[in-house]
C-alpha cells in the first residue's frame, strides 16, 4: 500500500470519529481522556480477547471490533461504577460469544474452553490484572535477553502473514522442528517474565 | 493436594495457542483449571506471552532489521530469517509513524488498521532462484511416475505431468498456479505456461499482470487477475474469470476477446471462440486449510445435511464382498464435502439390520483410498469411517450423554455417557496388513471392548474403485459385539446415530479433512463445533429401524 492510501484511510477514519464525537455524551468522560483510557488498556484488552481466541487473525478481528464498540458507546462509559478495563473486558466478552455463535452455525472449527470455565477465567483475570501486566511489561525485557535468531524467528512466525507451515518451509525447518521451536522459545519467556518479576523487575 | 503440575499444564497452553489441543487435552485442561486459582494465573501468564508477541509483532516492536547482518554472522539460518524480516515489513518503521499526530490517528493506532498496510510479499530475484516454480502446497499431488510432490519442490523451464492431487506452485515473482490433476503443463518461463490437459487457476499479486496461458487453441493474456484455463483431451479450452480481466485470442482463427469477472468462453472444434456459461465450481480455486497445527480428526469440510438414516431389514443374505448389489432394501442417505471438493470427497452410507447382525456400507470417494498405516487409537487418522450408534431403545433420542459427564467426578453420570450399548465402529482398510479393520469403543468413555482384541465374529470387505478415487465397505456386525445380543434393535426403533469419514494424507497416517453427518438439526444451536459432535449424545441423528416390507 502506497503513502497516500494511508493517508487516505486515516483521512475517512477521521471523518468516521468527527462523526461520532457529535453522539450525545451522558458521561464526564471527555472524548480525550476515553482515548487516554482506551489507548491505555489496548493491550489488556487484547490478551483478554486472545486468551479466549487464540487464533491470530481471528482475536486481531475481536479486538478491533471491541474497540469500534468501546468508541461507540463511549457515551455509556461510567468511571464510578469501575474499571474502566472491567467494562472493556465484558464488551469484548460479548464479541467473543457472538463469534462463536456466528461460527458454529457456519460449522466452523474452534476450540472453546466452555462457558464456565471462560467465566472464571475472566473474574481471575480481573484479580490478578496487575500481575499480569507487570509479567507483560517484563515481556519486552526479556525478549531482549534471547539470541538474534530466536528473535528472527518470533519476528517471522509472529509477524509474517504467512503460516507456520510457510515459513517453516520458507527457512528449511520443518513445520515441526519450528513448532517445537517456537514453544520452546514461548516457554523461556514464560519462565524470563515470572523470575524477573518475582525478583523485583527491571522494567 | 495440587491436581497440577507446571509442566503439564504448560504444555496444554501451549497446544491451546498453537491450535492443536485436542478434545481429551481439552479435558484435561479444562479439570486442571477449574480446580485450582494458581493454575488458571499460571495459565493465563502463559497465553499472555503469546498475546504479548502478536501484539509486539503486529506493531513493528519485534522488528529485528537492525539484527540481519549479526545473524548472518551466527547463523545461516537464522541469516536468512532476519534478512527476509528486514525487507518484508517496510511499513512498521518510520513511514507510518509521522501520520500518527492526532486523536483521530490515536484511535487509528488502537483499532491496529495498520496491521492492513501489507506490502506485497519480498520480490525474488530470479538469479537467487533459478527454477521457475515451486511447489508452495500439494493435496495428494503425485507425477506421472507416482512420485509424490512435496512441498519445495522446484521445477525449471520444462514439461510437468501431474497424474493427480491438488498441488499450488508460486512462480518467483509471487504468481499461484494452482494445477488439479490429471494435468499436463509446460512452464516457458516466468510469466507463460502451456497447458495440454486439465485445469490451472492463475492468480496474480495486486497490482501485477502478463501472465499467458497457452493452449492447444487459446492464448490467455492475464491484465491483473484471476482466472482459470481447462484444456479438455482434444484440445478443446475454456477460461472463465474471477477477478480483473484477461485477453483472449483464439491461436486458430487469430479471433481476440477480452472477459471480465464472472464471464467465460470456449475454444469451437473450428478453433473460433464462443462465449460460455461461467459456474463458480469449475475450477478449484483455494486450497484446504493446512494441516498443521490441526486437530487429529482434520479440520471439517462439510455441513451436516442428513438428521435420520432409515435401516432396512436385510431380506436376502447379506454377502460380505464388497459388493452392494443386495443392498436394495436400504436406502443409501449421501453427504459430500463443500465445494470444489465434493466431487472427490463424499460419502454414500447405508444400513440394514436382521436378528443377527448390524450392516454396514459406504461408498466413499477419496483420491487416495485404502492407504491407511495408521495404528493404535488413531487408526481412524489415515482413513476411515465411524459409525456410532445406541442400540438402547431405553435410552431414547435424543442421548443426553457426553463425555464431560462422563467424566464428572462432582456427581454420577448420566447412563446415557457410561453405557455399553453405545458404541463406536471404527472402519478402516489397514493397509500394511491388506486387510479390513474393526475397532469398537463403548459409551462417552470410549472403553474398548470386553473380549479378544481384535473382536471376532464379524466380517468386512473392502473394494476399491476401479478408476482409483474411492472405494465401497460393507460389514456384517453381531449384534453380540455391541453387547445388545438378547435385545437388538428392532422394527420401530428410533436411536441416536453418528457418522463420521476421515481421508488421510497420501502416506495414509495424518488426517487432512473430515466429514461429520447424521446429526440433530438442534446441534448447530448448542455452540459445539461438528468435530466434537461425538462427544456430546445430543448432537447425534437417528437411526430409524424399519420393518419388513
Amino acid at each position: 500500500m502506497r503513502f497516500e492510501e494511508i493517508v487516505f484511510i486515516f483521512g475517512r477514519f477521521g471523518a468516521v470519529l468527527t462523526n461520532c464525537s457529535k453522539a450525545p455524551m451522558k458521561d464526564p468522560v471527555s472524548d480525550d481522556q476515553f482515548i487516554a483510557l482506551l489507548l491505555a488498556s489496548q493491550n489488556r484488552i487484547f490478551r483478554f480477547v486472545l486468551s479466549l481466541v487464540p487464533s491470530h487473525t481471528d482475536s486481531e478481528d475481536l479486538f478491533q471490533q471491541t474497540c469500534v464498540t468501546l468508541w461507540q458507546n463511549r457515551g455509556k462509559y461510567d468511571p464510578a461504577a469501575g474499571e474502566f478495563s472491567s467494562w472493556a473486558f465484558a464488551i469484548a466478552h460479548n464479541h467473543v460469544r457472538n463469534f462463536r455463535r456466528k461460527e458454529s452455525t457456519r460449522n466452523n472449527v474452534f476450540v472453546s474452553l466452555g462457558d464456565a470455565l471462560e467465566g472464571v477465567l475472566v473474574e481471575t483475570r480481573e484479580a490478578h490484572c496487575s500481575t499480569l501486566d507487570e509479567w507483560h511489561s517484563a515481556l519486552t525485557h526479556c525478549i531482549e535477553r534471547l539470541n538474534p535468531k530466536q528473535r528472527s524467528l518470533l519476528e517471522e512466525c509472529y509477524g509474517a502473514k504467512a503460516s507456520l507451515k510457510e515459513v517453516s518451509h520458507g527457512f528449511g525447518y520443518s513445520p515441526n522442528a519450528l513448532y517445537k521451536t517456537l514453544k520452546r522459545t514461548r516457554e523461556l519467556l514464560h519462565d524470563c517474565v515470572r523470575k524477573t518479576v518475582a525478583e523485583g523487575g527491571t522494567v | 493436594m495440587s491436581l497440577w503440575n507446571p509442566t503439564e499444564l504448560r504444555e496444554l497452553a501451549d497446544a491451546y495457542v498453537a491450535g492443536s489441543l485436542d478434545a481429551e487435552k481439552l479435558q484435561r485442561l479444562q479439570e486442571v483449571l477449574l480446580a485450582e486459582e494458581q493454575a488458571r494465573v499460571f495459565f493465563l501468564g502463559y497465553v499472555d506471552v503469546h498475546a504479548g508477541l502478536q501484539w509486539k509483532a503486529q506493531r513493528g516492536e519485534l522488528d529485528v532489521a537492525w539484527l540481519a547482518e549479526e545473524a548472518k554472522k551466527t547463523d545461516g539460518v537464522g541469516g536468512a530469517v532476519a534478512a527476509v524480516g528486514a525487507t518484508s515489513h517496510w511499513w512498521r518503521r518510520g513511514r507510518v509513524l509521522p501520520v500518527v499526530t492526532s486523536l483521530a490517528a490515536a484511535v487509528l493506532v488502537v483499532l491496529g488498521v495498520l496491521r492492513w498496510i501489507t506490502p506485497v510479499g519480498p520480490e525474488v530475484g530470479s538469479g537467487e532462484a533459478p527454477a521457475l516454480l515451486t511447489v508452495s502446497e500439494s493435496l495428494h499431488g503425485s507425477l506421472l511416475d507416482g512420485e509424490a510432490l512435496q512441498i519445495g519442490r522446484q521445477f525449471s523451464a520444462g514439461p510437468l505431468e501431474l497424474r493427480s492431487g491438488l498441488v499450488e506452485f508460486r512462480t518467483a515473482s509471487g504468481t499461484i498456479l494452482l494445477l488439479q490433476g490429471p494435468a499436463r503443463f509446460e512452464i516457458l518461463d516466468g510469466l507463460r505456461g502451456r497447458l495440454y490437459s486439465g485445469n490451472l487457476v492463475v492468480r496474480m499479486p495486486k497490482g501485477r499482470s502478463g501472465f499467458v496461458v497457452e493452449t492447444p487453441k487459446m492464448r490467455v493474456t492475464d491484465l491483473g487477475t484471476e482466472f482459470g484455463v481447462a484444456v479438455a483431451d482434444g484440445g478443446e479450452s475454456q477460461v472463465q474469470v474471477y477477478e480483473g480481466e484477461v485477453r483472449a485470442e483464439s491461436t486458430i482463427t487469430g479471433g481476440e476477446k477480452r472477459l471480465k469477472a464472472g464471464q467465460a468462453m470456449r475454444s469451437e472444434k473450428g478453433g473460433g471462440l464462443v462465449e460460455d456459461a461461467a459456474s463458480p465450481n469449475s475450477f478449484v480455486r483455494r486450497f484446504p486449510p493446512p494441516a498443521f497445527p490441526t486437530e487429529p480428526g482434520g479440520t471439517l469440510f462439510n455441513t451436516s445435511v442428513v438428521e435420520v438414516v432409515q435401516v432396512a431389514v436385510a431380506s436376502t443374505p447379506v454377502v460380505i464382498d464388497g459388493d452392494l448389489s443386495e443392498w436394495t432394501p436400504a436406502k443409501p442417505f449421501q453427504s459430500a464435502c463443500a465445494p470444489p471438493y465434493h466431487a472427490s470427497y463424499f460419502v454414500e452410507g447405508r444400513m440394514m439390520y436382521d436378528a443377527n447382525n448390524l450392516y454396514l456400507a459406504a461408498h466413499v470417494g477419496d483420491p487416495d483410498p485404502m492407504c491407511n498405516r495408521a495404528g493404535g487409537i488413531m487408526d481412524f487418522a489415515g482413513g476411515s469411517v465411524i459409525v456410532r450408534v445406541s442400540t438402547d431403545r431405553n435410552l431414547g433420542w435424543p442421548l443426553k450423554g457426553s463425555q464431560l459427564d462422563a467424566h464428572n467426578k462432582k456427581a454420577p453420570p448420566l447412563p446415557d455417557s457410561v453405557s455399553q450399548r453405545v458404541t463406536s465402529l471404527i472402519l478402516s482398510y489397514d493397509k500394511s496388513a491388506e486387510q479390513p479393520r474393526l475397532r469398537l469403543q463403548h459409551g462417552f468413555i470410549f472403553t474398548p471392548s470386553a473380549g479378544p482384541r481384535p473382536p471376532e465374529g464379524w466380517k468386512g470387505q473392502f473394494r476399491m474403485d476401479t478408476d482409483g478415487r474411492g472405494y465401497t465397505l460393507e460389514y456384517a456386525i453381531p449384534w453380540r459385539l455391541l453387547n445388545c445380543a438378547e435385545d437388538p434393535p428392532r422394527a420401530g426403533d428410533s436411536m441416536a446415530a453418528l457418522w463420521m469419514v476421515h481421508w488421510s494424507d497420501a502416506n495414509g497416517r495424518v488426517c487432512r479433512g473430515q466429514l461429520v453427518d447424521v446429526t440433530s438439526p438442534q446441534s448447530q444451536a448448542r455452540g459445539i463445533s461438528p468435530t466434537h459432535f461425538f462427544l456430546h449424545g445430543p448432537t447425534w441423528g437417528r437411526a430409524e429401524y424399519l420393518p419388513v416390507r
